[in-house]
């Protein structure tokens, strides 16, 4: 059927058609700007959510073609890719409901909001890509979409930070294309395939593989942020609210992580990848990051540098999670992807807030901001809970599978890290929450009068939703079309149960 | 076979000649005269192999289109450089 | 330009007609009385060939249009240019089209008298400073040229390139003959380090012109070198030259970045992006000589696609950055802060060209890149990979120089004048292509490797 095969391109169109009209836009026609936004995201979300039930019901949709002779641009959804388009998804409409809010009346919107659509259509090309060039493509296209997000303010302080993102991604960039020319030049052409491709290959490849897979990790670290590639994401921090929300949260260190899950999953094949001796390295490098990340975001004042070292850490779970060799770790990882999503942007929504609302961005400003905030503490509250992995926030349900799954694989340790980096996370967010609800403010702002809300709906309503998010996924994790039975699909599919 | 030799010679010689004016001499005049000497050198070199090639409307076209091309070189360098020095008043050497 | 208009429909008439002939009979050969043996003009047409026609038509096209928006109401200047636009485009399809080694060094010299005129026409000292750099280059480069050819002729006693293709064989004087004509069309190519005459030659000519003249005229001399390499190179060229032009085009992958980072003026950067661009262009020969016919073929796509679209992508930036220099009134690079405000429709362009030029998908660039990776990891010769990596990170490097710069809101103070928005066209088109070019490659890249000239001639 025509739409079903066209259906994956549709919702790429989607976004991509309108970043090019909204260049064309005129900068002040803001309602004509905003009500495009919203309405290719709440079509998007639409798309997303036939494709989702159709997977469902076991429909397959593809779309391909042939740009050069063995090279094909395939997009296709399959539950891995539902997970991620599902969060992309959603998170595109909140964001950019918080965009326009948050935005107002700042210069460049056009620009802003062009690049912005751009951003999540190489993000959405990043969930759907059938193989492993389409990947290489979207990912690339991500790196150059977000650069003017990134440096939006125009200040030195953001083109330094472009500079530093810049050269660390566009390295990591060239070398996962020679990776990826590796893999094609002797391996053929790598649809993803759940299972991998490398069942039957002989031993004496298996230098070359190694060399490939290193490269090809490398290349997707840098945007996962693993130790010692992950410089350029506290530094992006000098980015706008909206943009590090969708940074940190969907786009860019989400691809990198996606694409280390699709590399391991779909292209190596976990057991492959275990019998290949690549996984444990990678899990110990997962677990370095984990507590390095955890560490240094205990000794950061800056609201949003905290948040971005607790993203280093955080991101890295999946990395772990699909390191452990086992169903169960593979369930933790897929779902974190899904759960640290949704939580981190809650929480960098509520920086912004902060930030917009009463002008803190140091921690030490925080003391007794949930009487003036009390909407926006509560949601700051639940995703910090949330990421220390309290009962029965989303968090929890990641983290209890991800210590299920090294138990199984074995792989002791790895719960050890787990616990270490709980106790961590704890120890960095715990005394915020104390300075949010219990220390006295130093300057009381009287200029507020309490009738009115605590800032525009705009800012207000996202970080509310993603918080009651948080709570839901985590007490409804096992109903039906959940993150969590999606990510058991997966699993039972890779490995074969 | 002696006038082949002759030819070549002469031609060699006259090569050198003109590739080392080109190479020592900065200004545009006396390269342009440096670099005719090369061409009456090529010149030369073809009239050599004329004598054991037998294709005479073939010799003949390319003679004159080395001719026409080496004067149309001659003369744009000629022009640019009186350009420079007359309007601009600037020195022809190039740096 | 109503007059260049027709002219331009008229060549794309006969590229319609040419491209019938070789899709219905495949590719031809023909010569003015052959059988006389008058070096009359000869023809031959096959895939790559008709692949540059198409090229010059679609670059030919805009830079006319441009150049009539970008020197409307300056008569006297429409005056000289049309001529000499002319004169380069006729030298330029010769080029592509000639059959034999006389009718090649013509076209070349034809295409050398129009560029001098166009280069002159900047009527400034600079202007003519540069023009007769240029024609240094092409004093030397063609009489090395030429004296090759009439070894040549000496040796086998003809000219026409399908001959010489057959009867070609090494001996110690067609090496040199064969290293001569190298010499010579490497200096007209500006490979580093004989490089020196294009930037300022590419950088103070008028906007359009600059666009025609490193999109197509850099091109001429290599595609030359590339045709005599892939006919006689399996038989006469030493894989020592080839490895060592394969380093010099390294060396000009890396210097020209290098120079264009430290550029100060806009089109400055641009010109010296060319001397970069061009040496990708020279890795070509030490992956056709001395390796399997598999790799040949990966090479010769991926260079080509690396000429195509380096031609489409830097004829749009030349004409982006005529564009951003002409509303701004400075050349300066630090003059471009806030710009991406004023003139975002031309800042797009030069962003499209630009992915092109880095290597990044989707654009022709990136898939040449593909196809240049592959071949080097196919053919063993492995280090040209980090040249390849490095050289794609230093084009970022002074790219993204230019955009930092118009992100850059503090001390815009910048004046602006208003550009007429035919301007804008032009390079937005050619950006476009650039892009689709990585992702619709399929009959360019078919046609590059269709070569043979019929057999029936042979």
């Amino acid at each position: 059927m025509a739409f079903d095969s066209l259906l994956p391109l549709w919702v790429l169109a989607t976004s991509l058609v309108v970043a090019f009209i909204i260049f064309a836009i005129p900068e002040d026609r803001w309602k004509l700007r905003s009500f495009l936004n919203i309405s290719a995201a709440v079509i998007k979300l639409f798309l997303v959510m036939v494709m989702t039930w159709g997977v469902f019901q076991g429909v397959f949709y593809q779309t391909h073609f042939e740009i050069a002779p063995g090279l094909v641009f395939s997009l296709k959804a399959d539950p891995l890719s539902i997970v991620f388009a599902g969060l992309s998804s959603v998170l595109w409409l909140l964001t950019t409901i918080y965009a326009i809010g948050y935005l107002e009346g700042s210069p460049n919107r056009s620009r802003f909001f062009g690049f912005f659509s751009f951003c999540v259509a190489s993000t959405l090309g990043i969930a759907l890509a059938g193989n492993l060039f389409t990947f290489l493509l979207f990912y690339e296209m991500l790196t150059l979409s977000a650069y003017p997000l990134v440096v939006h303010r125009g200040t030195r302080a953001a083109l330094k930070a472009g500079r530093v993102y810049l050269i660390y991604t566009l390295s990591g960039g060239a070398l996962l294309m020679l990776g990826v020319v590796m893999l094609y030049l002797n391996f053929g052409q790598m649809p993803f395939n759940s299972g991998g491709h490398f069942q039957q290959v002989h031993e004496a490849e298996f230098p070359l593989l190694r060399l490939i897979f290193v490269l090809l990790i490398a290349g997707l670290a840098v945007k996962a942020a693993l130790v010692p590639l992950h410089g350029w994401l506290p530094s992006a921090m000098v980015a706008p609210a909206p943009v590090s929300a969708l940074l940190h949260a969907v786009a860019v260190v989400k691809a990198g992580v996606f694409g280390i899950v699709r590399v391991v999953y779909d292209i190596f094949g976990i057991e492959f990848s275990y019998m290949l001796g690549v996984l444990q390295p990678l899990g110990w490098l997962a677990a370095a990051t984990i507590v390095y990340g955890s560490i240094r975001a205990l000794y950061q004042t800056d609201l949003k540098r905290r948040l971005a070292f607790s993203t280093v850490s955080q991101v890295s779970y999946i990395t772990l999670g699909v390191t452990l060799f086992g169903p169960l770790g593979t369930i933790g990882a897929v779902v974190h992807l899904v759960h640290q999503g949704i939580m981190k942007i809650t929480l960098f929504f509520c920086a912004g807030n902060y930030a917009e609302t009463l002008g803190i961005h140091r921690i030490d400003e925080l003391n007794g901001v949930a009487k003036q905030m009390p909407w926006t503490s509560m949601a700051f509250t639940l995703g910090a809970l949330g990421m220390i992995g309290l009962p029965p926030l989303a968090g929890f349900i990641s983290k209890w599978y991800l210590g299920l799954g090294a138990l199984e694989s074995g792989m002791h340790w790895a719960v050890g890290v787990l616990v270490v980096s709980t106790l961590l996370n704890a120890a960095y967010f715990l005394p915020i929450l104390h300075r949010i609800w219990f220390c006295k403010p130093e300057v009381v702002d009287h200029t507020r009068h309490l009738k009115r809300p605590e800032c525009s709906w705009l800012l207000l309503a996202p970080p509310v939703i993603t918080a009651v998010l948080i709570l839901l996924l985590g007490v409804f994790a096992s109903w039906p079309m959940s993150p969590f039975s999606w990510a058991t699909f997966m699993a039972n599919q890779e490995y074969g149960l | 076979m002696m006038t082949q030799t002759l030819l070549w010679t002469l031609s060699i010689l006259l090569l050198l000649l003109g590739a080392t004016g080109f190479a020592v001499k900065r200004d545009y005049v006396r390269r342009i005269i440096a670099f005719n000497i090369m061409s009456t050198a090529v010149l030369l070199m073809f009239a050599g192999f004329a004598v054991t090639v037998e294709d005479e409307p073939m010799l003949t076209g390319v003679f004159v289109v080395l001719l026409l091309v080496t004067s149309v070189l001659t003369a744009l360098t000629l022009s640019m450089r009186s350009q420079l020095v007359s309007r601009f008043n600037l020195s022809d050497r190039d740096r | 330009m109503a007059f260049m208009m027709k002219a331009m429909l008229l060549n794309a008439v006969i590229v319609v007609a040419l491209g019938w002939r070789l899709l219905a009979h495949g590719p031809l050969y023909w010569a003015l009385l052959p059988s006389a043996g008058i070096p009359g003009i000869s023809i031959r047409l096959d895939g790559l060939s008709f692949l540059f026609i198409i090229l010059t038509a679609i670059i030919a096209v805009l830079s006319v249009f441009q150049a009539g928006h970008y020197f409307a109401g300056n008569q006297p200047i429409q005056k000289r240019l049309w001529w000499r636009v002319l004169m380069v485009l006729t030298g330029l399809n010769l080029v592509w089209l000639a059959g034999d080694l006389i009718t090649l060094y013509v076209a070349m010299e034809l295409v050398a008298f129009g560029v001098v005129g166009l280069i002159a026409l900047g009527d400034q000292a600079e202007s003519y400073r540069s023009a007769l750099r240029y024609l240094n280059a092409v004093l030397l480069g063609t009489l090395s040229f030429l004296i090759g050819i009439i070894l040549l002729y000496g040796i086998y006693g003809t000219v026409s390139l399908v001959s010489l293709e057959q009867q070609i064989q090494w001996t110690r004087l067609t090496g040199i003959a064969f290293a001569l004509m190298t010499a010579g069309l490497v200096y007209r190519a500006a490979l580093f380090p004989l490089h020196s005459w294009l930037p300022p030659a590419h950088g103070s000519s008028h906007a359009p012109l600059s666009a025609l003249l490193s999109a197509l005229v850099t091109k001429a001399s290599f595609y030359i070198l590339a045709r005599l390499w892939l006919d006689w190179g399996q038989v006469v060229a030493s894989p020592v030259l080839a490895q060592g032009l394969g380093v010099l085009g390294c060396f000009a992958i890396l210097w020209g970045g290098w120079m264009a980072c430290r550029q100060s003026e806009l089109k400055m950067l641009v010109a010296y992006s060319s001397v970069n661009q061009v040496g990708y262009f020279f890795l070509l020969f030490p992956m056709i000589i001395g390796v399997s016919y598999e790799v040949s073929l990966l090479v010769t796509q991926g260079v080509m696609l690396q000429v195509i679209s380096h031609a489409l992508a830097k004829a749009a930036l030349f004409m982006a950055a005529g564009n951003l220099v002409l509303a701004l009134g400075s050349k300066e690079i630090q003059h471009l802060s806030g710009i991406s405000r004023l003139m975002p429709l031309s800042l797009l362009s030069f962003g499209l060209a630009a992915v092109s030029i880095m290597g990044l998908p989707p654009s022709g660039g990136f898939l040449a890149k593909w196809y240049l990776l592959q071949s080097s990891l196919l053919s063993g010769q492995w280090w040209w990979i980090p040249t390849l990596i490095l050289g794609g990170l230093l084009s970022a490097t002074y790219i993204f120089r230019i955009f930092s710069q118009s992100f850059l809101e503090q001390g815009s103070e910048a004046v602006t004048q208003e550009v007429p928005k035919a301007l804008e066209v032009a390079p937005l088109l050619l950006a476009l292509m650039a892009v689709a070019l990585g992702l619709f490659a399929h009959t360019p890249l078919a046609l590059m490797i269709d070569m043979e000239v019929a057999d029936g001639i042979r």
